[in-house]
C-alpha cells in the first residue's frame, strides 16, 4: 500500500537519490554481515583438512565424521535439550510478564521492565561468573544449570515481544467478547492468545537461537561430560582444527536461517 | 430464533460514580421500558457513555443498582447479563472471519453446531450481509464491519441491546442510510435498545425517547418533539440545533424588553414573575419588512433585527442576526434569499408557539 502510495504521488528527485543511496548502501550491509557466516560452507566441502582459504576440491567427508561422532551428536542431543527446556520456561514466565506489561500501566511498570532486560545489556561473561558462583551451590549443572541461564538471558525477548503484541490489541475488542458472554479465561484462550501469538512465536525463536549459540555461559556451566553444540565447537577449535567444525558451523547455519525463514513465511501469511 | 416474550426493560436507582475525585455521575435514576428505543445523548463528557458501561457491567457504580428485566444485575460480571453492546468502531475480533465473529457468542453460550450455522446466516441475512461469511474484517468497509457487530450482537437474542455511538466513525450518507437500518431493525425485533449519541438528529430521528445529558445529570427525558419543541432548559433549548430567543422581565401577563424599552402583552397568564427566555425554533420565525424596534400585533410580535452572516445550506439559508433587544439568534429562510450581512430586517415571532424558559438573572446582558 505504502509502495503505491509513493508511486501514485511521485518522488521529487531528492527522494529518488536517498533511495538510491540507500540501496547503495544496503548490498555492502548485507554482504559484510552474511559473509562471514557463509565462508564455512565452502570450506566444509574442502579437501583440505587444515581448514584455512581457498577451499580445495570437493568432499562430503567432513559432514560423515560429524553425524559418525558420539562426541558431537551427543553435544547436539544436548544443546537440543537446553535450548528446548530454555525456551518452554522463557515462555511459562515470559508471556505472562509481557502481558502484564501490555495491558495496562502500574505501579512500578518502568522499572520492573528495565530489571527484565537488563541481561541484555550485561556482558554474558559477567553473567556468568554469577551464575557459576550460584549455581554451583544451588547443584545446578549441565541441563538444569544451562537451561536456567539461558532462560535467564532468552526471556527479554520473550516479555517484548508479547508486550507490543499485547500493545496493539484494543481493549474494546476484550470488552465485546466479554459482553458476548466470554469468561475472562475465555477471552484470553479466544481472543488474547491468537492475537499475540506472533509475537510469542517470534520471542520464542529468539530465545531459542540464543541459546543455542551461547558459548560464554555455557563454557562455565557444562562439565566435559555435558558439552553443548558452541562448547563442544570452542575446545575443537582450541585443540587442533579440522573442517569436521566448519561442517557443524554449516549445519548450525542452516537451521537457525530455516527457522527465521519460516517465521517471516508466518508473518507473511498472517498479514 | 422466534421468541415470544417482549424484550426486557432497564431500572437505574440512584447511581452515582466518581473517577478518582472527578464525580461523573451524581444520583441518577431512568426507567427504560422493555422494548423502548431510548438514546442519551449529550456533550462528550456528560456522563452518558458511563451510563451504558455501568448498563453492560464494564464498569461498577459507587452506589445505586441497575436492573435488567426486574432482576438485580450490580454486581454481575457483562458475560451473565444477556446484553447486546455494539462499540463505536473497530470491535470485530480481527483474528476471525464475518461467520467466526457472529459465531462467537453462540460458541460462548455451547450451543449445538446445526443451529448455530442457521442463526448466523439469519442474523448475516438481517444485516444484508450474506455471501460475506468468510470475510476478513479489515477487507469489509466500515459501514459493513458495523453490520457485521450489530449481528454479532443480535444473533443471541440478548435482553437489551446498547449502541455507544455506533455510527459516530461512518461519513454522513452512510450514517443516515445505517440509522434507517437500525430503526427498521428495532421495529422488527422489538428489542430493548438504549442508543448514547452526541449528534441530535440522529437522537431525534431514531429515538422513541430522548434523555438529555449535562455534566452527569438528565436535564430533560421526553419523546423527540418535545424535547425538540418545548426544551424545559436552556441547555437542552440550545444543544437542539439553531434558534432565536429573546431575553424579558416577566410579571403575570406583562413582558418588560429592558433593552428597548417595551413591553409586550404575553396571550396568556403566567404564574411565575422574573426573568425568562422566550424561545422559538428557527424554522417557527418567519420575517418581514424592518419596522422600528418593536410591534404587537395580537399574539405576533414583530422585532426589528440586523442580519449578521448569512450562510447558504442547501435547502434554507441560514441567516444568523442581532434583534434590536441585543439579543443573537438563528433564523432560517427561503434558500433563494438575497439577504446579505448589514440588511435590516423585522423578526416575526408569534408568541403562542414560544416556549418559556426560566433563566436565574433576571433581565438582560448589560452590552
Amino acid at each position: 500500500m505504502a509502495g503505491e502510495h509513493g508511486r501514485v504521488l511521485g518522488l521529487t528527485w531528492s527522494e529518488r537519490w536517498t533511495k538510491y543511496g540507500l540501496a547503495a548502501l544496503l548490498g555492502p550491509t548485507i554482504v559484510s554481515l552474511l559473509m562471514p557466516s557463509l565462508v564455512v560452507i565452502p570450506l566444509s566441502l574442502s579437501n583440505n583438512p587444515a581448514l584455512s582459504w581457498p577451499p580445495q576440491g570437493f568432499t562430503l567427508q567432513w559432514y560423515h565424521q560429524l553425524f559418525g561422532s558420539a562426541a558431537w551428536l551427543a553435544s547436539l542431543r544436548h544443546s537440543i535439550e537446553v535450548a528446548l527446556t530454555a525456551t518452554i520456561l522463557c515462555l511459562l514466565l515470559g508471556v505472562p510478564a509481557g502481558l502484564a506489561f501490555g495491558s495496562r500501566n502500574w505501579r512500578g511498570r518502568r522499572l520492573s521492565l528495565a530489571f527484565v532486560v537488563l541481561p541484555l545489556v550485561i556482558p554474558n561473561v559477567v553473567l556468568a561468573i554469577g551464575m557459576y558462583e550460584v549455581y554451583a551451590r544451588l547443584g545446578l549443572a549441565d541441563l538444569w544449570g544451562l537451561a536456567a541461564s539461558h532462560f535467564v538471558i532468552g526471556v527479554p525477548f520473550v516479555v517484548i515481544t508479547t508486550m507490543s503484541a499485547a500493545k496493539q490489541i484494543n481493549r474494546v475488542i476484550l470488552l465485546a467478547a466479554r459482553s458476548l458472554g466470554a469468561r475472562p479465561v475465555l477471552v484470553f484462550w479466544h481472543v488474547t492468545l491468537p492475537l499475540i501469538s506472533l509475537g510469542v512465536l517470534s520471542g520464542a525463536m529468539f530465545a531459542f537461537v540464543t541459546s543455542w549459540d551461547e558459548v560464554v555461559i555455557a563454557n562455565f556451566l557444562t562439565s566435559p561430560t555435558y558439552r553443548t553444540v558452541p562448547v563442544e565447537m570452542w575446545s575443537q577449535l582450541t585443540e587442533g582444527v579440522d573442517p569436521t567444525v566448519a561442517a557443524m558451523a554449516a549445519t548450525l547455519f542452516a537451521v537457525t536461517t530455516s527457522l527465521m525463514l519460516a517465521l517471516l513465511f508466518l508473518r507473511g501469511r498472517r498479514e | 430464533m422466534s421468541r415470544t416474550t417482549v424484550s426486557s426493560g432497564i431500572n437505574l436507582r440512584g447511581i452515582t460514580k466518581s473517577y478518582g475525585r472527578t464525580p461523573i455521575l451524581h444520583g441518577l435514576d431512568l426507567e427504560v421500558a422493555p422494548g423502548e428505543f431510548v438514546t442519551m445523548l449529550g456533550p462528550s463528557g456528560s456522563g452518558k457513555t458511563t451510563v451504558l458501561k455501568i448498563i453492560a457491567g464494564f464498569e461498577q457504580p459507587d452506589s445505586g443498582s441497575v436492573l435488567l428485566a426486574g432482576r438485580d444485575v450490580t454486581s454481575v460480571p457483562p458475560e451473565h447479563r444477556n446484553i447486546g453492546v455494539v462499540f463505536q468502531n473497530y470491535s470485530l475480533f480481527p483474528h476471525m472471519d464475518v461467520a467466526g465473529n457472529v459465531d462467537f457468542p453462540l460458541r460462548m453460550r455451547n450451543i449445538p453446531k446445526g443451529p448455530r450455522r442457521a442463526r448466523v446466516s439469519q442474523a448475516l441475512a438481517r444485516v444484508a450481509l450474506t455471501g460475506y461469511e468468510s470475510h476478513k474484517p479489515h477487507q469489509l468497509s466500515g459501514g459493513q464491519q458495523q453490520r457485521v457487530a450489530i449481528a454479532r450482537a443480535i444473533v443471541y437474542e440478548p435482553d437489551v441491546l446498547l449502541m455507544d455511538e455506533p455510527l459516530g466513525a461512518l461519513d454522513r450518507r452512510l450514517r443516515e442510510e445505517m440509522q434507517l437500518e437500525i430503526k427498521s431493525l428495532h421495529e422488527q425485533l422489538g428489542i430493548t435498545i438504549v442508543y448514547v449519541t452526541h449528534d441530535q438528529d440522529e437522537a431525534l430521528s431514531l429515538s422513541d425517547r430522548i434523555v438529555v445529558f449535562n455534566k452527569g445529570r438528565i436535564e430533560q427525558i421526553g419523546v423527540p418533539r418535545v424535547v425538540y419543541r418545548n426544551p424545559e432548559t436552556p441547555f437542552v433549548a440550545d444543544f437542539f440545533g439553531d434558534s432565536l430567543s429573546i431575553s424579558a422581565v416577566i410579571h403575570e401577563r406583562q413582558a418588560r424588553l429592558e433593552a428597548v424599552g417595551a413591553t409586550i402583552e404575553l396571550p396568556a397568564m403566567r404564574t411565575q414573575a422574573g426573568g425568562f427566555r422566550l424561545l422559538w425554533r428557527s424554522d417557527q420565525t418567519s420575517i418581514c419588512n424592518p419596522v422600528d424596534q418593536v410591534r404587537q400585533d395580537g399574539t405576533v410580535i414583530i422585532v426589528s433585527a440586523t442580519v449578521l452572516t448569512s450562510a447558504y445550506g442547501g435547502n434554507a439559508m441560514r441567516l444568523r442576526v442581532r434583534l434590536v433587544t441585543g439579543d443573537i439568534g438563528i433564523l432560517t429562510v427561503a434558500e433563494d434569499s438575497t439577504l446579505a450581512a448589514g440588511t435590516r430586517i423585522g423578526v416575526v415571532l408569534d408568541l403562542a408557539i414560544a416556549t418559556y424558559l426560566a433563566v436565574d438573572r433576571p433581565g438582560v446582558d448589560a452590552m
